[in-house]
Parts: C-alpha cells; sequence; structure tokens
C-alpha cells in the first residue's frame, strides 16, 4: 500500500482502522485487564473452594460419623432385643411365647422371633404377620443356626423377599445351648438412614463389606441389590482406615457428589453420607458468577476509560501531528501544528513545525539552485548539439571514403583477373611454343642426321684419302651438333642441356669413330654436372670434337697406344667453367704457337673459343699435350655444378658404355646399315 | 440322581396346562449370541430354552453329562461351561479349587423368589457363588400289596422279614451312610467317629438283605419294584409317580427319622465364555412362571417359591413333590464334609463293601 492510499484510509477513519495503533493498544489493554482479573478471579475462586471444601467436609465427616452412631445404635437395639429375649425365654419358658410378644411390640424393627432347641427343634415362635423362620425345613443347615449354635451373634445379609420386602435375620445364642434368632424388617433401618439429613440435599445410606447397599433412601437399590463393588472410590473407602474416606465421583444415580464414609461400629457395614456437588460447591459457584459478572463490567469500563484517556492524551495529539505532516507533505508550508503542550508530543510538533519553517527556507534555496541548473542544462545541451552535428559530418566522410575504396577495390580484382587470364594465355602460348621449339630441335636434329649419312654416304663414294678425312671430319662436326640438338629436345628444360653427359657420348661416339679400342687409347674421364645453354653448348661440342679428334689423328702416330684426359670443372670462385683435354702421346714441337697454327681443326678451335668468351690455353708437357680452356657460365637453376664420382681411369671400350645405347642410336646407325632418312620418335611433350 | 434323570424320561408326556404368563421385560444386558448349558439329560425343557432364545436372541447349546464326577472332572479339565446345574453338596469343592465364579447379585434380582428355606444354608454362606434350583428327598418307595410288615422308619430296613427284598442304590454312597446314621438317631451328615462307627456296623448287617440295585439294572426303583425282586427301594418322588403309572400298589414313605434332601443348584464357571449372559439366563430361570413350567414339567420341586402361584395345584398337593412341612422337620440336607470328615466316610464306604 502506498503512503498517499494510507493516508487516504486514516484520513477516513482512523478510529475504525484494526491495524491503528488505537486498535493494538486497546486489544493489549484488554488482554493484559482480562489476564489480570482472571488471575486475581481464579485466586478467590480458590480461597473460597479450599474454604468451602474444608467446611463441608467438617460437615460431611461428621454427618457420617453420626449416620454411623445412628445405624450402629439401631443395630445394637436389635442385638440387645434378641439378647433381652434369651434371658427371659431361658428363665421363664412357660411364658416365653408372651414375652416375646410383647418384645415385637416394643421394637417394631423385629417382625418375628424363634427359640430353637440345639438340633433345630423350636420351642417358641412369635411373629407379627408371616412366620417364616419358623415354617423353614432346613434350619438345622441354615448358616443363621448354625453360627449361633457355635456361639456367634450372626448378622444375614440383606434379604429380599419376592414381594420386595427387605429383612435380615439375626441369631445368637441362648446362653444355654438352644438359639434366638430374630428377623429384622429393613424398612425400620431405611427410616432411620432416610432421617439422616445434613446441608440441604445431603443423604446417607448403608453398605456391606462387599459393597453392596444394605440400606438406602432409594428401598429398590437395596431390593435390586445394588452394589459399588468393581468401583474406585468403593476401593478407596475399603482400604483407608476405619473406612474414613472423602473425595468427589458420580454415585449409583450418575450425579456428581461429595462423599464421605466412616465404619458403624458393631458391625462390617460403612455407611456413606452424599451431598450433590452443586450444593457443596454453591458458595464458590455464587462468588464465580459474581466475581465473573463484576469484573467483566469493571474490565469493560476500565478499558472504555483507558482507551478514552489514551485517545485524550496521545492518539488526538498524533492525528493532529499526523494531519500537519500530511499538509506539509502537500506542500503547504505555511501550516503550523497548534498542540501546545510540553510533553514529548508537545516536543514533536514545535520540531515539527521548526522542520517546516527550515524546510520553506530549504525550498528557496531549492528554487535558486533549480534556476542555476536550468541554464547550466541549455548551455550543455547546446555544446551537445554541436558535437552531434560534426560527428555526422565524420560519419559521412568515412561512408564517402569507405565506398571509394570498394570501387578501387572491385577495380584491382577486375583487372587481377584480366592478368590471371593474361598469364593463363601467356602460360598455353608458352607452351605451345616449346612444344614447337622441340619440335624445331627434332628437325634439326634430324636434318644434321641426314646431313652426316649424306656426308658418310659421300665418303663411301671417295677414294682420295684427304678427302675422305675432310668428309668424316665433317661428319663428326655435324653429328656432334646433332647430338646437341637430341639432348636439347630430350631435356626437361629446353633452354639448357647437361653438358658432362654430352660429352660422354661425343666421346663415346668418336672413340667409335676412330676405332680407339683397336688402338690401346684410354679414355679418362672427370667430368661434372654441368649445365649450359645452346649458344654455349654448340660451340663447346664442337669444340671438344675438334680438340679429340686431333688427339686420336694425330698424339697416336705408328699404333702407339695411351690415354686421353678429359676434365671438366666448375669453378668454386666464379661463374667459369674449366675444359682440360690432355693426352700422352707424341706431344706437339717445342715451337708450336697455338695462336699462329693455320690448320683448319685449331682454327676452328680458336674461333668456338672467341665465340663463348672463353680462353684457350696450351699447358707445357713434358709428353702429350694439353688444352685448357677456360669459359663463363652464366649462373642459372641448373647451373650450380654437381661434381659426379670421379670416374677411374678406364679402358675406351667401358668408357663407351657409359652411353646409353637408347641415348645414341644414331653412332651404331651411322656406321652400318641404319636409313638416312630415318628419324627419332618425336619426344612426348 | 442318575436316578431322578430316569424318571425323568417317564415324564416327558406328563404336560401339565401352563399357565399363561406376560413376558417379563428383559433385565440385565447380554452381551453374547451363544452360551452353554451343562446339565444332566432331559432337566431344563427344550421350550425354556427356546423362549429364552427368542426373548435374548441367546442361542442355549445344551451339553449333558451323566454324573456329577463327570461334570467336576470336565471343569476340572477346563472345558468352558456358562451355566452347570450342580449338586449343593459340592459346592465348597468347587470353591476351593477356584471352578467356580461369583455370581452378581445385582445382575441375578430374581434371586428374591427363592424361598428363605434356600438361602444362605451351609454349603455356600451368603449364595455368593450358587443360586437353588430344585429339591427333593431320598425316602423308600413299598410295594404295600407284598410287604407284610408296615414300613415307616429307616429302622424297619432292618427287620429280617424283609431280607433279601431290600433295594439300595449302592452309587448314592452318602445316602446310604445317611440311612444307617439315620437309623441310630444320628445327625445324617454326622462327623462324630462313633457314630460313623455306628453305622458301619449297620451298614454291615444290612450287607446280606440288601438286593444292589446296580446289580439287577432296572430303569429306576419303579422297575425294580414292578419286577418284585426287591419290596422296598431307596427311591425319589419321581421314582414313586412311575411305579404308580406301572398300577403297582406301592407308598411313599417318609421315615420318621427323618428324609434325606438333596438340591441342585445354579453355578456359573470360572471358565465361562460370557458371564453377563450368563447371569441374565439364571436371572430368566428364576422368574415365577419359567419356575413354574420346569415344575409342571418335570415335577421336581422347586426352591423358587414365588413359583408356587403358577405351579398346577395337581403337582402342588402331590406329597411326595410337595410334602408337608411337618414330615419335612425331621428332613436334613445332606450337606459337604470336611476334609477330616471325607476321610471317615471314605473309610466307612471302604469297610462297608470289602466287609462282610
Amino acid at each position: 500500500m502506498d503512503a498517499h492510499a494510507l493516508n487516504g484510509r486514516y484520513a477516513a477513519g482512523w478510529r475504525r482502522n484494526p491495524h491503528s495503533l488505537r486498535s493494538r493498544i486497546r486489544i493489549l489493554i484488554v488482554i493484559v485487564l482480562a489476564v489480570a482479573l482472571m488471575v486475581l478471579a481464579g485466586a478467590i475462586l480458590r480461597f473460597v473452594y479450599v474454604t468451602e471444601q474444608a467446611a463441608w467436609r467438617g460437615r460431611q465427616s461428621e454427618a457420617a460419623a453420626n449416620a454411623a452412631t445412628t445405624v450402629a445404635a439401631f443395630m445394637s437395639r436389635v442385638e440387645d432385643s434378641l439378647g433381652v429375649a434369651a434371658l427371659m425365654v431361658t428363665h421363664a419358658p412357660r411364658n416365653a411365647s408372651g414375652v416375646l410378644q410383647s418384645l415385637l411390640a416394643r421394637n417394631p424393627a423385629l417382625v418375628e422371633i424363634v427359640h430353637l432347641s440345639r438340633d433345630g427343634t423350636i420351642f417358641t415362635s412369635a411373629a407379627v404377620g408371616n412366620d417364616v423362620l419358623t415354617n423353614l425345613f432346613t434350619i438345622p443347615q441354615s448358616q443363621w443356626f448354625i453360627r449361633a449354635s457355635q456361639g456367634d451373634h450372626y448378622r444375614s445379609g440383606v434379604e429380599v423377599s419376592p414381594t420386595d420386602d427387605l429383612y435380615m435375620v439375626v441369631a445368637a445364642p441362648d446362653g444355654m445351648s438352644g438359639v434366638v434368632a430374630a428377623r429384622v424388617d429393613m424398612r425400620v433401618l431405611l427410616q432411620v438412614v432416610n432421617n439422616i439429613r445434613f446441608g440441604a440435599s445431603g443423604r446417607a445410606y448403608v453398605i456391606d463389606s462387599d459393597g453392596r447397599v444394605v440400606a438406602h433412601t432409594a428401598p429398590n437399590m437395596v431390593a435390586k441389590q445394588v452394589s459399588l463393588s468393581g468401583s474406585p472410590e468403593f476401593a478407596a473407602i475399603r482400604s483407608a482406615p476405619d473406612h474414613v474416606w472423602y473425595g468427589t465421583y458420580a454415585n449409583l444415580d450418575g450425579a456428581t457428589v461429595v462423599g464421605a464414609s466412616a465404619a458403624i461400629r458393631g458391625t462390617s457395614w460403612i455407611v456413606v453420607t452424599e451431598l450433590p456437588s452443586n450444593e457443596a460447591f454453591r458458595t464458590t459457584y455464587t462468588a464465580l458468577l459474581a466475581l465473573s459478572g463484576g469484573l467483566l463490567v469493571f474490565g469493560v469500563l476500565l478499558s472504555l476509560a483507558l482507551t478514552k484517556a489514551l485517545d485524550l492524551q496521545i492518539l488526538q495529539p498524533l492525528e493532529d501531528l499526523r494531519i500537519g505532516a500530511q499538509r506539509v507533505g502537500a506542500g503547504d508550508l505555511s501550516y503550523r501544528v497548534r498542540v501546545q503542550r510540553r510533553d514529548e508530543i508537545g516536543l514533536l510538533a514545535a520540531t515539527l513545525n521548526d522542520m517546516v519553517t527550515q524546510l520553506k527556507d530549504r525550498d528557496l534555496q531549492l528554487a535558486r539552485r533549480a534556476d542555476q541548473l536550468a541554464a547550466e542544462v541549455t548551455e550543455r545541451t547546446r555544446v551537445q548539439e554541436a558535437l552531434h552535428r560534426a560527428n555526422e559530418e565524420l560519419e559521412a566522410r568515412v561512408a564517402e571514403r569507405t565506398a571509394e575504396l570498394s570501387r578501387l577495390n572491385a577495380q584491382l580484382q577486375m583487372e587481377m583477373a584480366e592478368r590471371q587470364q593474361a598469364m593463363q594465355a601467356i602460360e598455353v602460348s608458352l607452351r605451345e611454343k616449346e612444344v614447337l621449339l622441340k619440335e624445331i630441335h627434332h628437325r634439326v636434329k634430324n636434318n644434321l642426321q641426314v646431313l652426316s649419312s649424306l656426308l658418310s654416304l659421300q665418303a663411301g663414294s671417295e677414294t682420295d684419302g684427304a678427302v675422305l678425312l675432310a668428309l668424316e671430319d665433317s661428319q663428326n662436326r655435324v653429328r656432334s651438333m646433332a647430338m646437341i640438338h637430341e639432348k636439347i629436345y630430350r631435356s626437361e628444360s629446353l633452354a639448357a642441356i647437361d653438358f658432362g653427359e654430352y660429352v660422354r657420348d661425343l666421346a663415346g661416339h668418336l672413340f667409335d669413330a676412330y676405332d680407339a679400342v683397336a688402338r690401346s687409347i684410354f679414355l679418362r674421364m672427370n667430368v661434372d654436372r654441368v649445365s649450359l645453354s645452346i649458344e654455349t653448348a654448340v660451340p663447346c661440342g664442337l669444340l671438344l670434337n675438334e680438340l679429340l679428334s686431333n688427339c686420336f689423328k694425330h698424339a697416336f702416330p705408328h699404333g702407339q697406344g695411351g690415354q686421353i684426359s678429359i676434365d671438366l670443372h666448375r669453378s668454386t670462385v666464379d661463374d667459369n667453367a674449366v675444359l682440360t683435354v690432355t693426352d700422352n702421346g707424341a706431344g706437339l714441337p717445342d715451337d708450336f704457337d697455338i695462336s699462329s697454327c693455320s690448320t683448319l681443326g685449331l682454327r676452328l678451335v680458336r674461333i668456338l673459343v672467341d665465340q663463348i668468351d672463353g680462353r684457350l690455353e696450351l699447358l707445357k708437357r713434358t709428353t702429350g699435350t694439353s688444352f685448357r680452356i677456360q669459359f663463363p657460365v652464366p649462373v642459372g637453376p641448373d647451373a650450380q655444378a654437381n661434381v659426379s664420382p670421379a670416374i677411374a681411369e678406364q679402358p675406351a671400350d667401358t668408357a663407351r658404355a657409359l652411353s646409353p645405347e637408347a641415348a645414341s642410336p644414331w653412332i651404331g646407325a651411322g656406321r652400318s646399315t641404319a636409313p638416312l632418312w630415318r628419324t627419332e620418335e618425336r619426344p612426348e611433350t | 440322581m442318575l436316578w431322578h434323570v430316569r424318571a425323568a424320561c417317564l415324564h416327558l408326556c406328563c404336560l401339565v396346562t401352563m399357565f399363561a404368563c406376560a413376558p417379563s421385560t428383559p433385565t440385565g444386558p447380554v452381551t453374547a449370541s451363544e452360551i452353554t448349558l451343562y446339565d444332566w439329560a432331559g432337566d431344563i425343557p427344550e421350550e425354556v430354552v427356546r423362549a429364552f432364545t427368542e426373548e435374548f436372541g441367546v442361542h442355549i447349546h445344551c451339553v449333558t453329562y451323566e454324573s456329577q464326577e463327570e461334570a467336576i472332572e470336565s471343569m476340572r479339565a477346563g472345558v468352558a461351561y456358562d451355566v452347570v446345574v450342580m449338586e449343593s453338596r459340592f459346592i465348597p469343592l468347587l470353591v476351593a479349587e477356584g471352578l467356580l465364579a461369583p455370581i452378581k447379585g445385582e445382575n441375578v434380582p430374581n434371586f428374591k423368589n427363592i424361598s428363605p428355606g434356600f438361602r444362605d444354608l451351609a454349603y455356600d454362606p451368603g449364595n455368593r457363588y450358587s443360586v437353588p434350583y430344585t429339591w427333593g428327598v431320598t425316602g423308600l418307595i413299598v410295594r404295600t400289596d407284598l410287604t407284610l410288615p408296615p414300613v415307616q422308619h429307616w429302622a424297619d430296613l432292618w427287620d429280617k422279614r424283609h431280607a433279601g427284598r431290600i433295594g439300595i442304590w449302592m452309587g448314592q454312597r452318602r445316602e446310604v451312610i445317611a440311612i444307617a446314621l439315620k437309623s441310630l438317631g444320628y445327625s445324617g451328615n454326622s462327623e462324630n467317629p462313633a457314630e460313623l462307627s455306628a453305622a458301619l456296623d449297620r451298614l454291615l448287617a444290612l450287607k446280606p438283605s440288601m438286593v444292589v440295585l446296580e446289580d439287577i439294572d432296572p430303569e429306576d426303583a419303579s422297575a425294580a419294584l414292578a419286577s418284585e425282586q426287591v419290596t422296598v427301594a431307596m427311591g425319589y418322588a419321581s421314582d414313586f409317580s412311575a411305579a404308580k403309572e406301572k398300577g403297582l400298589s406301592v407308598e411313599f414313605v417318609y421315615p420318621e427319622e427323618g428324609a434325606l434332601l438333596w438340591g441342585d443348584v445354579f453355578v456359573i464357571p470360572a471358565r465361562n465364555h460370557d458371564k453377563l449372559t450368563a447371569e441374565a439366563f439364571v436371572n430368566y430361570l428364576l422368574r415365577p412362571e419359567v419356575a413354574a413350567q420346569i415344575v409342571n414339567l418335570r415335577r421336581w420341586a422347586t426352591a423358587n417359591e414365588a413359583a408356587r402361584a403358577h405351579i398346577s395345584s395337581e403337582v402342588l398337593s402331590d406329597p411326595t413333590v410337595y410334602p408337608p412341612i411337618d414330615w419335612m422337620r425331621s428332613a436334613e440336607l445332606i450337606l459337604p464334609l470336611s476334609a477330616a470328615g471325607q476321610r471317615l466316610y471314605d473309610r466307612v464306604w471302604r469297610d462297608f463293601v470289602a466287609g462282610d
């Protein structure tokens, strides 16, 4: 519930609000009063009850004792009559009947008296009304006769006749050897008991030692042989000394009573007196009613008075304060609470009024501060708007630049795509050209082979030795060129060939051509793996051809054997390669000058060395000749020299085996039956 | 007792006019749906039992015995019964053995109908355990046409002229000894050793003249008399009636020394099914009209004084059922014995049976 709603409800009626302080204090007052008054009432009632109980206990015990005395007196009167009867009939047997009659007349409780012999024969008898004892034929077997014969004073239980008459048989020895017995009308005892009165409705009755009712104000209680046996109060009575007991219980009629008991002297009987508990507690009940009523009225009045005082002293001023606070809360700062007191509430009111005054001042200060704040807020708003605008411009520029970059990027991607297409086209074109180049090299090789075959044919038909030699030289030169082209189109790269491998093939071919094995000329090769471009490889090939041909033709004259060494090394310090061809043959004349020699072979060697920017040296030796050519090798992907393991000196036929048969089909063909026009299968591109 | 059981069969056909009686309101609550009655065969009539069942809704399960000894042994064995008909002389024995439950007088208000002569007797002081039911006399039945000397005393049995014609029920040992005591002028319940010694001599003297009725096995005394094997026999009123019905010239003699009385009572065993219902049944049997109905049917005298008004005049005037009071003054109820007395009686009986 919010404060406003609470206020509204208070304004609607604070006196009726069950949650109000007023209600709670009122309930507290009522509870405290109720408890205090109840405790007080309880104490008073307890006092009244105890006092009354003590009084009744005394009175009732006295009544029980009196009743017991009365009943005992009755019984002793009966016993006395019996004794008198015995005395008189034994001393005056002749007038026994008259004596007994007069006894019956004097004691109304006795209705029959008999005097019997020791064997049960009746001497004399007298009765009022019917004879009962006289007409029994079981006297000798009866308890009363047997017990009296033995000298006891016998008293039977209360007997009920078919007509609900109540009687008792008493018997006693007659002092001689007979028995005197009498029938006692219990109505007389009932009358005796009925006359016992105490309080307004207190009654007494007699029970025997078994709890059976012997005499009662209600005769049918006796006739019905009602018994207390089995009830807790009877157990208590029986176990109490002298059967003197006092207690509250439900009696035979079912009513709650306060009872007291006492033994009847001379008998085994007990007298019980009973007083209805509402009578026994009458004073207590009256006190309870009076106290309840009085305290109720007193409590109500006190509670009302306390509530009124509470209203006037506390709650009404509090309500005024609340109204004041509500008015102030609603904004009325001119309102002042009108409580003129010096106590806590007065102080509270004064404080509230002070607070309102201060609030008013504070209100003014707040108004001023609010104006300042409003101005500040306006300024800040303006600055904020300017910042906002600048920000928007910046964002527009960024967007523009971003768009431009996107466009450039798209353009770039388009160009890249175009370039890629161009690259692919170049790639295709390159591949086509490679194929074409391989084809060209193949054709050139074939053509050179045809040319070689033609020179071979021509040599076959020539008889002049010099011409024959020239043709063979030319044929070897053409072969050496054709081998270059073959190596090129068989190689992976069309730009360069493995020159080492070429040297082995060429040397093999020349050893065949000059029948070196038969002449006991051996070849020793120590060749690195050196890649050479076609521009360098062709002159180098021709150059080697010339040097080796020169060796075979001139170094070993007159069937002389020997060794030719070929060394090809790549320099480890620069991009040069060194080719050395050495023989241990006849050697050159000492005055031989390589630069002035005019033979075709050496002229060709010089020209070819120049062509490859190389340098030719003739190394001086004691035996044989050694030519050393140093030439530059451009650095390429394959240019790095891989030095093959050195090949030991070997005979020329072994060296020939180094050339694979498939790699040089023309070697055999050139000397046998291979057709001139035969061309190699074109290698797969 | 065996005797009057047999006689009862003869009386079954003797239906006497029933007195109209207004049904009494039930007294006392019943808390069981069935109780057990343990009784002589043919004692309490079926009509009586059925009427109780109709009124109270309680079924009576009837169990019969042949002798008191059998009944006592059954109770000792722990068999539960609710109401037992018992001969009064056994009550102290049963009480001492704890076999009986005390009867609450409050639950049996019809006890007031019992005659003063049967209240508070020696066998049950204050009637705490028993309610008197029937009674009768053991006397002598005499064939008047065959007997020469008149029989008026117990002592007449020792008259030699009756030798070999005197019927004695050896099963009734207390009665047999009592006859001898009475013939000598002593109490039939005497525990005096000298008197008992004299009685033994009397019995031994009688022995040659006796016909032991169990040996000839008649249905009852009347049958023995009819066969003319005996001319004088111990007997009950019912035997006398039976003999008369047989057309015999007989007389029922109350010996002048005093006839012998017997009494039957109702008891409730300690081991029972429902004591409250048992008490309600006993109370019902004590109603004057119910007690009279039994008397009219069975011809046993009742201890119920209030029933007299409902008993047929024919039964009331029958001196063998209800003898005049003067005849009864000398009669004696057979009472229980003390332990010492019992031992004496046992010795007398042993010597009597063994002697000659």
